[in-house]
């Protein structure tokens, strides 16, 4: 009768420490992959998020007189007006609109403007194609954050007007 | 001496899987490109409805395009437009482009009327 014989395997061979470093990197490196991705998904998706609310803004300003329509012969309020709009027509502006808007208070006009957390300002250049001038300036540059831009066209005054719209996030 | 297969099922399987992933990958980010392709639309009726409030384009239509072209260099530099003006024969009454033909563009469309004829115009924008 032969005598049984216990054989042992080795288990942490030098191809087995080989296989497990390398698959803790990929696996490390695949987390980290992960969590970078996630970050700039989210960074990209509330950047979208601003942009969109910055060009419905700039549409309601460009393309409707607002909520009420005749907004601007009362104080700006919360209670007064629901919504923000600069034009008479389509794509045309209302100068009484622009001179309402330019001595309402900063923190209701960014309210009513629906922009969440940015600030804004509010840039109206004149007669864009001859003789360029600042009509209105409204808002304020924060000089920080982030800045979004959005960029419209008009008519002010019967010349052709440029409403140049930015978000500043600083959060 | 023996050989082993080096194409299996599992690693023919395991190229296809990996060609898709890659594939799909690919695809979601040259899908970013176009992501302020709203915008550009936005701008295109923005600058023809002005235009067409101005009278740039019935101007145009009526081979004045001193106005409309001076609209056209106003646009912002990254911005690059180009705008023609279609009689109802589709024939090209007006057309003007600041910058080389791209690949792919946002096309924003509007009908103007001038001297009793309509034209449609339009205006094919893209970043530069």
């Amino acid at each position: 009768m032969r005598a049984k014989v216990k054989v042992r395997g080795l288990v942490f061979t030098l191809d087995l420490i080989i296989s497990v470093l390398a698959f803790s990197l990929i696996i490390l490196s695949v987390l980290w992959l992960w969590e970078s991705t996630d970050y700039n998904m989210r960074k990209y998706l509330e950047q979208s998020r601003r942009l969109k609310g910055l060009e419905q803004a700039s549409t309601a300003l460009v393309k409707t007189p607002g909520n009420p329509p005749n907004w601007e012969s009362s104080p700006v309020s919360l209670s007064n007006v629901k919504s923000l709009g600069l034009a008479g027509k389509d794509n045309v502006l209302d100068r009484a609109k622009l001179e309402s808007l330019d001595d309402a208070d900063y923190e209701t006009t960014r309210k009513l403007l629906a922009l969440g957390v940015q600030d804004f300002r509010l840039e109206v250049t004149g007669n864009i194609t001859k003789d360029p001038y600042t009509a209105y300036d409204i808002g304020q540059d924060l000089g920080t954050g982030e800045e979004q831009v959005i960029i419209r066209y008009a008519v002010l005054d019967g010349q052709p007007a440029k409403v140049k719209l930015s978000g500043y996030y600083t959060r | 001496m023996r050989k082993g297969f080096v194409l299996t099922m599992d690693a023919m399987l395991a190229l296809i899987v990996a060609t898709l992933f890659l594939t799909m990958t690919l695809y979601l980010v040259s899908a970013r490109e176009h992501e302020n392709d709203q915008y550009l639309y936005i701008l295109s009726q923005d600058l023809l409805t002005v235009a067409d409030k101005m009278g740039y384009l019935s101007q145009a239509a009526d081979s004045d395009s001193t106005n409309m072209s001076d609209w056209l260099d106003a646009m912002p530099e990254n911005i690059c437009v180009n705008a023609t003006i279609v009689d109802e024969e589709e024939n090209v009454v007006w057309e003007k482009a600041t910058c080389e033909a791209p690949a792919t563009y946002v096309l924003g469309r509007r009908a103007v009327t001038s001297g009793g004829k309509n034209y449609v115009s339009t205006a094919r924008v893209w970043y530069k």
